[in-house]
């Protein structure tokens, strides 16, 4: 009962359908076999089994299905048949018979089969024993007497696993179900073999065809359908990775093959691809099979295309069943991308834009397709992938619309037109949907052919695509990528004339540049949206002229856009003439630095200022007037005079972070806060008032939060009174630097505050942060007087001097008049014969010098002052200055006494270099009782100077003695060769004298003690000494007071030095006990004597013993020194206070009232005798 | 490939620091095109998404080729051995600030040997 031969395309079918299909020969009672059929098919799958697989590869646990064909002789497959699919892997064999039968005829069937089996060398094979009776066959006990019995030993006696009993099939007990499950395994394991057997040689079938690739005549084709098949394999064991890795596999061995093409290897095969020219048919996951595609790649007309969209079509439905949808979206764009390069190796001649339509047809599909599959939840690992497909296409679409003539600005010219069609061509037929539901999104061939309709669908098909990318991009936070899109959409939206919707996108990534530094994109950027400003209708142009500024300025673009915005903006600058723009000086001009000659100056002088810029602007620019504002500070803040701070400057980074050994130098916040008053409404009539901090964004600056250190604040202009300027500069590309000054007319301390570059009516500000700064100050006139000759003004003659005159902070104009004012005694006399004098040339910061005669009388004193005062118009207070005048001649006048007798003397002493000579000495005394007698020589000229004095002597005869005071004046002519008059000055000296008659003479003697007569050194001696009152006066004091001189080493004096005395009538004698300290001859010890003063005797008197003139003092011992100390000091411990008294308690008498007669009186001492060797050497000081 | 080469180092806030671009010696003495090199930052800055998306899924500071744009392959060498060497020499100048664009001849010239050696060859 040999069953029809079977069908490979039904086996082939349920593959594409079900999951795992094998075929699977049947043979013997088919009748049976048809009653346990729907059992086995249902009964296989039910199980795994685990195959264990050769190579030591995995164990993978398998389903098997299996489908069942009649036998048939015919399709046994030869032992070459390579075949893996549509091919009866194992044959069964079915009966249940009775003994009898078996003998008779199924024995017979049994061994044709096993034969024919055996014949083609198909080891896989299985007898069933089919019991449906167990009772009938347990009826007969005989041993190896049933049909299995006889089948095992007759067909299965080497291999006894190939016979198998299935009982009582039909049955639904235990019995039954067991004995099904033990065939089933049994079945399963033996599949198993069998599978395992072809697999292995297919492999290795597989594996010689591929190391034969490199032979001429290998192909690919034939190779990709071998490898195919093990994949189909696979891919019905369930094994859908292992099916996909074939693909994998093959994927990769084609790409090799190109990659080896293009390095320039002649692969035969190959060429075949590179011809092909009218196919860019996109990709289509519709289904999981293309037959008619795999058809065309088995009858070898595949173009490189099809075999890429199949190949990539099946790895996706591999994929799908697999339920990695993201996995698709990954290699979406390895796919489009390799191809394309594929595209490029084969050197496809294809018209342009062919590629770009076919990778947008395929990205297209796989997304549409992944977005079936998508799930709210995975969405954003999924947009991971499909954002860079939805901009890939985008961009692919945007080429072909380029060459098709499709953007806004373009217009379609005709061949574009012919291209459109030519690629639309190129694109295939749609495929038929024989989808259950007409699907909603529009398939990619029919979206593409609608974009490329007309201009209109293009751009909306292309925006909707921009902005999907876009979504999707910024959805996975990639939004540099967003950006890009962004800058795109500008550009397109600016073609199409919409700058209002493009202004927002270039703002956007400007600033992300911009933050993160890329300076050249951010400039590129620029450039585009300052032309897109230029279309705004927009009445503020400031954004623009700042645009316009950083497009100047930017050292990355080309020098034409950059030249054109500079002609803009100077064509904008000499438009606008009334209304000033004020622009930032960056990134235009940059200040570098800025330096300030003198640092203190004064009132009318000329602060310079130098500062250096650098120059952005490609070519030179004249600009009208550069000024500089100043801002006046409080003097005190400036410590340090002139001195900059050195400190470091802000580094500008932006970083946050804490980077280790990294701590980036911020500006620092400045520590005072700036504050001007605002008031709001006129000055005079003020509605408001209040302070307005100037530097709040310095002071309020946050350090910690701020994202960028950039400020985009508009620079306003600030008014101020003191603005240095300079007219008419030429601005050159590069650093240049130019010097900036103006005449500071008040005093204070000045920052340089604002720079301002105008250009015709914008106004370049630059607030400057400095620490420079510059004081201007008042400084007074003053002058100098020296002498022409000699080194000092002379009072008393007429010299010639120069006047030197600084004005300080003032300036002299020629032709102004400088009136002098002198002080009494003192004349100026200048050229012109009066006080004024005229400044000959302009004097500023200098000094300007005057030659005039001086004459200040002389007084008896070293220095005169003169004073000057000098007074001009153009000073604000009059200078007023000291001139000092050497007095030249100084006079003294002393009285001299001899008993009686009285002598004056003038005493002249000189003070200067040069010689004076006086003459016509004379002495007036204003009293006609006095004659005057001179004792000088008459006619006689006498010369003075430093280092010659001179003096002139008179006698005094009083004609009465009542005359104490007289009043005298010497009188004298001098005259100096430095005077430049030239004649005689008088020179006169009033004094007066008082007191001067002689009151008292005192004569002292000293007589030897010892009988030798003389006086010898250290042998006392007797000193007397009288005092007589010379007039008959009784008013005169009697009592006095004398001092001895003890400071001398010639005497020592025994007893007091000092001591009262009383005159008894007119007279007192003294005898002391006195010893000579040294020989020869020797002065007598001096006597002072003094005025007792009435109160302190009293006092003295209570305290000591009553003093009285030690007249009996020989019986006082001589004390040594030490004794006469101690005593002296006791008593000053004693009563101090009585002491001082003492000290002062006597008075002086007048000059020439005492007459000394024995001042100039000697004593020849001897020295002492021989005898004795002891020297003594006494000291006595007497403390007075 | 023929093509030129842009190399780029960015910073902790994904500045530029360091840029150089290498162009195949036969091709040294063509005129730059402005454009293209525009197309070139623009395309590595785009990249630095993907590199921050990357650096955290892998350890290997060399990222391979991180983006396709177009036909061009953005290799990424987030970091290149020697490269490193001559950057962290560098960057212990004490008066290099990091982050801030490198301006050293000495530099450049590593850099510029660098990539003739590996890149356009």
């Amino acid at each position: 009962m040999a069953g029809a031969a079977s069908q490979t395309g039904d086996a082939y079918s349920s593959l594409a359908s079900g999951p795992t299909s094998n075929l699977l020969g049947g043979h013997g009672d088919m009748s049976l076999f048809s009653t346990l059929q729907p059992q086995l098919l249902k009964g296989l799958p039910q199980e795994s089994s685990e195959w264990r697989r050769s190579y030591s590869r995995a164990p993978k646990t398998v389903y098997l299905e299996a489908s069942y064909v009649p036998y048939d002789e015919d399709i046994l497959p030869k032992e070459t048949d390579k075949t893996l699919v549509s091919r009866p892997y194992f044959h069964i064999f079915w009966t249940c018979c009775d003994l009898e039968s078996y003998k008779q005829t199924v024995r017979e069937e049994l061994a044709e089969w096993t034969n024919a089996l055996k014949n083609q060398n198909i080891p896989d094979w299985l007898i069933v024993v089919v019991i449906m009776d167990e009772s009938k066959v347990k009826s007969k006990l005989l041993p190896r007497s049933s049909v299995i019995d006889k089948v095992r030993s007759d067909f299965c006696s080497k291999t006894s696993d190939r016979c198998i009993v299935l009982s009582e099939p039909l049955k639904q007990d235990s019995k039954s179900q067991e004995s099904w499950s033990a065939f089933f395994q049994r079945l399963r394991s033996l599949l198993l073999q069998a599978f395992n057997r072809h697999m292995v040689k297919f492999e290795e079938n597989m594996r010689t065809l591929r190391e034969n690739r490199n032979d001429p005549q290998w192909n690919f084709t034939n190779f990709f359908l071998v490898q195919e098949e093990l994949a189909f394999m696979f891919e019905m064991l369930g094994l859908y990775e292992d099916a996909l890795i074939q693909y994998d596999e093959l994927d990769a061995l084609f790409t090799q093959f190109v990659v080896a093409h293009a390095a320039g290897s002649i692969i035969g095969w190959l060429t075949r691809f590179t011809t092909e020219k009218t196919n860019w048919a996109g990709l289509s996951l519709h289904k999981s099979i293309n037959q008619d595609k795999r058809n065309t790649i088995k009858d070898k007309k595949s173009t490189l295309i099809d075999l890429r969209n199949y190949l990539f079509s099946r790895q996706c439905a591999l994929l799908f069943l697999m339920d990695k949808h993201l996995e698709v979206a990954k290699r979406a764009m390895d796919f489009l991308h390799n191809t394309v390069q594929e595209v490029g190796y084969l050197q496809i001649d294809w018209p342009p834009g062919a590629v770009d339509c076919w990778v947008f047809l395929s990205g297209l599909e796989v997304l549409q397709k992944c977005d079936s599959f998508t799930e709210a939840s995975q969405t954003k690992s999924y947009s991971l992938h499909t954002a860079s497909l939805w901009d890939c296409i985008r961009k692919k679409l945007f080429a072909v619309g380029k060459l098709c003539g499709l953007l806004p600005e373009s217009q379609t010219s005709s061949e574009q037109l012919q291209l459109v069609l030519e690629l639309t061509a190129g694109m295939g037929i749609e495929e038929d949907l024989d989808d259950e539901k007409p699907s909603s999104v529009q398939r990619p061939r029919a979206k593409l052919r609608e974009a490329l309709s007309s201009k209109d669908s293009f751009q909306k098909i292309y925006l909707e695509l921009s902005e999907l990318a876009m979504g999707t991009y910024k959805h996975i936070s990639r939004f540099r990528s967003a950006r890009l899109i962004g800058k795109d959409l500008a550009e397109f939206y600016m073609s199409q004339g919409n700058p209002q919707k493009a202004e927002n996108f270039l703002l956007d990534s400007m600033k992300s540049y911009h933050q993160e530094g890329w300076y050249q994109l951010a400039d590129a950027v620029t450039l585009e949206l300052a032309e897109c400003q230029k279309l705004l209708p927009n009445k503020l142009k400031y954004p623009l002229f700042i645009l316009s500024a950083q497009v100047v300025s930017s050292s990355t673009l080309q020098k034409a856009s950059r030249m054109k915005y500079l002609d803009n903006l100077m064509d904008v600058s000499k438009s606008v003439t009334d209304s000033s723009y004020t622009l930032k000086t960056f990134p235009m001009i940059t200040v570098d630095s800025l330096s300030i000659q003198e640092k203190t100056i004064l009132v009318e002088q000329d602060i310079v200022i130098d500062i250096e810029i650098t120059c952005n602007i490609p070519t030179e620019v004249d600009c009208d007037k550069i000024s500089l504002s100043l801002k006046k500070s409080l003097p005190d803040i400036r410590e340090k005079q002139g001195k900059r701070l050195l400190s470091k400057t802000d580094s500008g980074g932006i970083m946050k972070e804490q980077v280790p050994n990294f701590t980036p130098i911020k500006s620092r916040t400045p520590n005072m806060i700036e504050v001007k008053s605002h008031i709001e409404g006129s000055p005079s009539k003020p509605s408001a008032c209040s302070i307005v901090c100037v530097n709040t964004q310095d002071v309020l600056h946050r350090s910690d939060s701020v994202k960028s250190q950039k400020r985009d604040s508009l620079q306003l202009k600030e008014e101020s009174s003191y603005t240095l300027s300079t007219p008419n500069i030429t601005l050159k590309p590069g650093s240049c630097s130019f010097t900036i000054s103006s005449k500071m007319l008040k005093p204070g301390t000045y920052i340089p505050n604002q720079l301002c570059i105008k250009i015709g009516g914008l106004d370049f500000i630059k607030t400057l942060v400095t620490d420079q700064y510059f004081q201007v100050s008042v400084q007074d006139p003053y002058c100098t007087v020296k002498p022409v000759k000699g080194d000092k003004m002379i009072a008393g003659i007429t010299q010639e001097a120069i006047l030197t005159l600084n004005p300080g902070s003032f300036i002299l104009e020629p032709d102004d008049e400088l009136t002098l004012i002198t002080s009494s005694g003192f004349k100026v006399t200048t050229d012109s014969g009066d006080n004024k004098l005229r400044v000959a040339e302009r004097v500023k910061n200098g000094t300007t010098e005057f030659c005039v005669r001086m004459f200040q009388e002389r007084s008896n004193t070293i220095v005169v002052e003169g004073k000057l005062t000098i007074e001009c118009c153009r000073f604000q207070l009059p200078l007023r200055t000291v001139v000092p005048f050497a007095s030249p001649l100084l006079l003294q006048h002393k009285i001299h006494t001899a008993g009686t007798r009285k002598y004056i003397q003038i005493y002249v002493e000189g003070n200067t270099e040069s010689e004076f000579a006086l003459t016509d000495a004379d002495l007036v005394i204003d009293n006609s009782d006095v004659e005057v007698t001179s004792l000088n020589r008459p006619n006689r000229n006498m010369c003075v100077n430093e280092i010659q004095t001179l003096s002139y002597i008179w006698q005094i005869k009083c004609n009465t003695i009542d005359i104490s005071n007289i009043t005298g004046c010497f009188t004298a002519m001098y005259q100096n060769q430095e005077d430049l008059e030239d004649t005689k000055h008088k020179l006169s000296y009033n004094f007066d004298v008082n007191n001067f008659q002689t009151l008292y003479t005192v004569k002292v003697s000293v007589t030897p003690l010892s009988d030798t007569k003389v006086c010898k050194v250290g042998s006392l001696a007797i000193m007397d000494f009288s005092v007589v009152q010379i007039t008959n006066n009784t008013d005169l004091p009697q009592s006095l007071v004398y001092e001895i001189d003890g400071s001398t080493t010639m005497w020592a004096v025994s007893g007091k030095s000092t001591g009262n005395i009383t005159l008894k009538n007119g007279r007192c004698d003294v005898k002391m006990n006195v010893m000579p300290l040294q020989a020869g001859y020797i002065h007598v010890p001096r006597i002072t004597l003094y005025k007792q003063m009435q109160d302190v005797w009293q006092r003295q008197d209570s305290k000591e013993a009553p003093s009285q003139p030690s007249t009996d003092s020989n019986d006082e011992v001589f004390k040594p020194e030490e004794e006469v100390q101690k005593a002296e000091d006791e008593v000053s411990n004693a009563s101090e206070d009585s002491l001082t008294r003492k000290q002062s308690s006597r008075e002086e008498f007048f000059r020439g009232q005492v007459y000394y007669a024995s001042s100039a009186m000697q004593v020849n001492v001897y020295p002492e005798n021989k005898e004795s060797d002891i020297e003594i050497e006494l000291e006595v000081e007497i403390l007075e | 490939m023929s093509a030129n080469y842009y190399f780029v180092i960015v910073g902790h806030h994904d500045n530029p620091i360091f840029e150089m671009e290498y162009s195949p010696t036969s091709r040294a003495n063509e005129p730059k095109k402005e454009d293209h090199r525009h197309l070139n930052q623009f395309v590595a800055h785009e990249a630095l998404d993907l590199v921050d998306e990357q650096m955290w899924t892998t350890n290997n500071m060399y990222l391979k080729i991180v983006d396709k744009f177009n036909e061009w392959i953005g290799k990424l060498l987030l970091s290149q051995v020697q490269m490193d060497e001559a950057y962290i020499k560098h960057a212990m100048n004490p008066f290099y600030e990091i982050n801030k664009p490198i301006v050293s001849p000495a530099f450049e010239k590593k850099a510029q040997f660098l990539g003739r050696k590996y890149l356009t060859g």
